[in-house]
């Protein structure tokens, strides 16, 4: 089990991932209200890689949020099993991701901005991380994919969408 | 009959001379973009393989229209109804005809040359023809299929697209009576522009157990081209891994594989499962799914012992 210090540095952990999640979640919100100005994310399904079945572009984002938030649950309560199970479905989502950027864009370029070499070792350092059941870097990963992926990703979109509110189409 | 005609026409040819005689023969709307039926007339074999192929399908098919929003995404059609395809280069969109895709004129027919390209040096009186290296080169794929062929041209590959895609055997390229017999057979390519399917001579595959986790390998032995390979569609792979200790299962997952982090050429790629006993028989399958399909196809089964 953790000890009481390395307890409070994982809930420490914990709030920083789980604040880069809040701003996902906040530039998601703002950029979900022009989602039927620029750009268009309506009406987008994913295949789930965990289930194989059509999920819907918001329900995807969900089920991987749980999965990120359930790894350090788990591992917290010692449920070292499921928190393996929900590692390694939250790293199958997060590759699954690739698959709606050819919807939108046709260069290969906007694909390795997020999913290039870098993002891959802490894909790779994450899934040790999780089968050597590291709580500390497991958070120190999940905190670089959130902060250099999920926002990133939010924050274009919305950075566009102000852009155009400012400077007219 | 035959022997009739040959001797009829090579009187002809001799009384009239070359040139006369290819513009008696000249068919003037075969220059002018004409629907791929027309090619039909002469080209019956490559016009009934073309028509089974994902080209014919290209600005038709029911997921393009639903992924371009109805055709209004512009940057998304000129590669699935172009006007004139050329070696390295984006083609534009055309105005006619849209409905065919990837069509017989969009291929072949050059306006800077009012004439149709092709691979041979041929006589080709209906219409003019212009012989084209281009056409043997994987380059004359790659305007469109660019992410597949820069993935390509890496792997230092001696066999481009066509000689995978595009098999050929000896036949005639015309099959309209009588003039057939005047041209000698040669390469058929296959123009139903077959997606294929990689088997079990395709791929390698081990497994490592260590420190409560299992490593599966797969190294892509023969594709040069990641496995799946895609431009905008959205092909998969998918691995199912079963492990048992005697006969009793102690693992059953499941990966899907996209073409952003598909199988590349000779390259080890490895899964993570983690099983708390070691299993001392793994089960290792390979599913796919092409881009238009909605079905999965079986690739391969193989049983492997850990020690
Ligand atoms: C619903 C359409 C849509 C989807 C899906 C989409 N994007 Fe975008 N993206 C846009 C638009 C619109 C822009 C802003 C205009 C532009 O640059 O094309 C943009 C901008 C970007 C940019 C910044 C501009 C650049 O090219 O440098 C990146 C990087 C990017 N997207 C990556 C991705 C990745 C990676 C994915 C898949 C995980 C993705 N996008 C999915 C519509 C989309
Ligand atoms: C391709 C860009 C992109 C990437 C990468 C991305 N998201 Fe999203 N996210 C979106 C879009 C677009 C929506 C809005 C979905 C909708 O409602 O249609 C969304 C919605 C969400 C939501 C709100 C879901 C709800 O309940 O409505 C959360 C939470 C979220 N994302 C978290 C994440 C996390 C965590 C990551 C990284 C692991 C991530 N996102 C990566 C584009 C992205
Ligand atoms: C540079 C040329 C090019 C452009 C531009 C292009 N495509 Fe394609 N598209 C292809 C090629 C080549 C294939 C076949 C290989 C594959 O599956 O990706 C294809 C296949 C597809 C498929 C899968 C086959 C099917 O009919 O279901 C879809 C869907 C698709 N494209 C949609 C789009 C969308 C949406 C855009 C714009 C975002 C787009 N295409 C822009 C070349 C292009
Ligand atoms: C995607 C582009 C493409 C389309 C569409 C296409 N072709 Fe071709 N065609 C080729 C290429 C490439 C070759 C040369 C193959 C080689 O030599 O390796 C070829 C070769 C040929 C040849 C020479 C014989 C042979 O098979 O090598 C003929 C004749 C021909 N095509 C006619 C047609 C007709 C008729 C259609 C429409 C029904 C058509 N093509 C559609 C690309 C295309
Ligand atoms: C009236 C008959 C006829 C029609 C119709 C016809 N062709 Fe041909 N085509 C020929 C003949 C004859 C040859 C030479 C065959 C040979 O030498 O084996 C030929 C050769 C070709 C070649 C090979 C050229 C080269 O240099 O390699 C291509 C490509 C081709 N045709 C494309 C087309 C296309 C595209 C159409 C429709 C727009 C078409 N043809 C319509 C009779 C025809
Ligand atoms: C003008 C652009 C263009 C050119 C040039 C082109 N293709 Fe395609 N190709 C496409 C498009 C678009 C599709 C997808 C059509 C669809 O399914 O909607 C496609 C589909 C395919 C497929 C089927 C893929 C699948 O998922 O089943 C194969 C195989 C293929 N092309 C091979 C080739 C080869 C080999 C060449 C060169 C000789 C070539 N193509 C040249 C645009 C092109
Ligand atoms: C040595 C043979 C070979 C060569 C050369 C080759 N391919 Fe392939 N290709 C394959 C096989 C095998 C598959 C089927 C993979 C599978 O199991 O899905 C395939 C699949 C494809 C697909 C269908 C999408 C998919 O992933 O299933 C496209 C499109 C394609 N290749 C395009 C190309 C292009 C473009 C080139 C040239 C730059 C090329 N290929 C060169 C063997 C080859």
């Amino acid at each position: 089990m953790l000890s009481e210090k390395n307890r409070g540095e994982a809930m420490r952990l914990i709030q920083t991932v789980g604040k880069s999640c809040v701003q996902c979640h906040k530039n998601f919100k703002l950029s979900a209200k022009v989602k039927f100005h620029f750009p268009d994310f309506s009406g987008f399904s994913l295949e789930d890689p965990v289930t194989g079945l059509d999920y819907s572009l918001k329900d995807y984002m969900k089920a991987m949020t749980q999965d990120m938030k359930l790894v350090r649950i788990y591992f917290l309560d010692g449920k070292k099993e499921k928190a393996r199970k929900a590692g390694f479905n939250f790293v199958k989502r997060f590759e699954g991701l690739t698959q709606m950027c050819s919807d939108c864009h046709t260069g290969k370029k906007s694909e390795e901005i997020y999913f290039g070499v870098e993002a891959e070792k802490h894909i790779t350092a994450l899934k040790e991380a999780i089968v050597d059941g590291s709580l500390v870097r497991i958070n120190k990963h999940l905190k670089w994919i959130g902060q250099n992926n999920c926002a990133k990703c939010h924050n274009v979109h919305e950075t566009t969408y102000h852009l155009r509110e400012k400077f007219g189409k | 009959m035959i022997t009739r005609l040959v001797f009829f026409l090579t009187a002809f040819f001799v009384i009239a001379g070359c040139e006369r005689l290819e513009k008696l023969f000249v068919e003037e709307d075969l220059l002018e973009r004409p629907p791929s039926k027309r090619c039909a007339d002469c080209h019956q074999k490559i016009y009934n393989q073309w028509k089974t192929s994902r080209h014919a399908q290209a600005w038709v098919s029911e997921e393009f229209i639903k992924k371009t929003k109805n055709r209004t995404k512009t940057k998304c059609l000129s590669c699935h109804a172009p006007l004139e395809v050329k070696a390295g280069e984006k083609p534009q969109l055309r105005d006619k005809l849209r409905e065919e895709g990837v069509n017989c004129f969009s291929c072949h027919y050059r306006e800077e040359t009012d004439s149709i390209h092709g691979p041979y040096k041929v006589f080709s009186p209906p219409h003019y023809s212009t012989y084209n290296p281009e056409y043997t080169s994987a380059r004359i794929c790659s305007g469109c299929h660019k992410k597949t062929y820069d993935n390509w041209i890496k792997t230092g590959s001696n066999k481009n697209c066509q000689e995978c895609h595009m098999p050929s055997k000896k036949d005639r390229l015309i099959q309209k009576f009588p003039f057939m017999y005047f041209h000698s057979k040669k390469d058929l390519h296959n123009h139903s522009f077959l997606p294929l399917k990689a088997d079990e001579q395709d791929f390698s595959i081990t497994v490592v157990y260590k420190g409560k986790a299992l490593m599966v390998s797969v190294k892509n032995l023969a594709v040069p081209h990641t496995v799946p390979t895609a431009q905008q569609g959205k092909p998969k792979y998918y691995l199912q891994i079963k492990g048992f200790e005697r006969k009793e299962t102690l693992l059953s997952e499941s990966e899907m594989i996209t073409p952003e982090n598909g199988f590349e050429y000779k390259r080890e790629k490895t899964f993570i499962f983690y099983v708390d006993k070691k299993p001392d028989e793994v089960v290792v399958e390979l599913y796919r799914k092409l881009s238009w399909k909605k079905e999965r196809e079986f690739v391969l089964k193989k049983r492997l012992s850990i020690d």
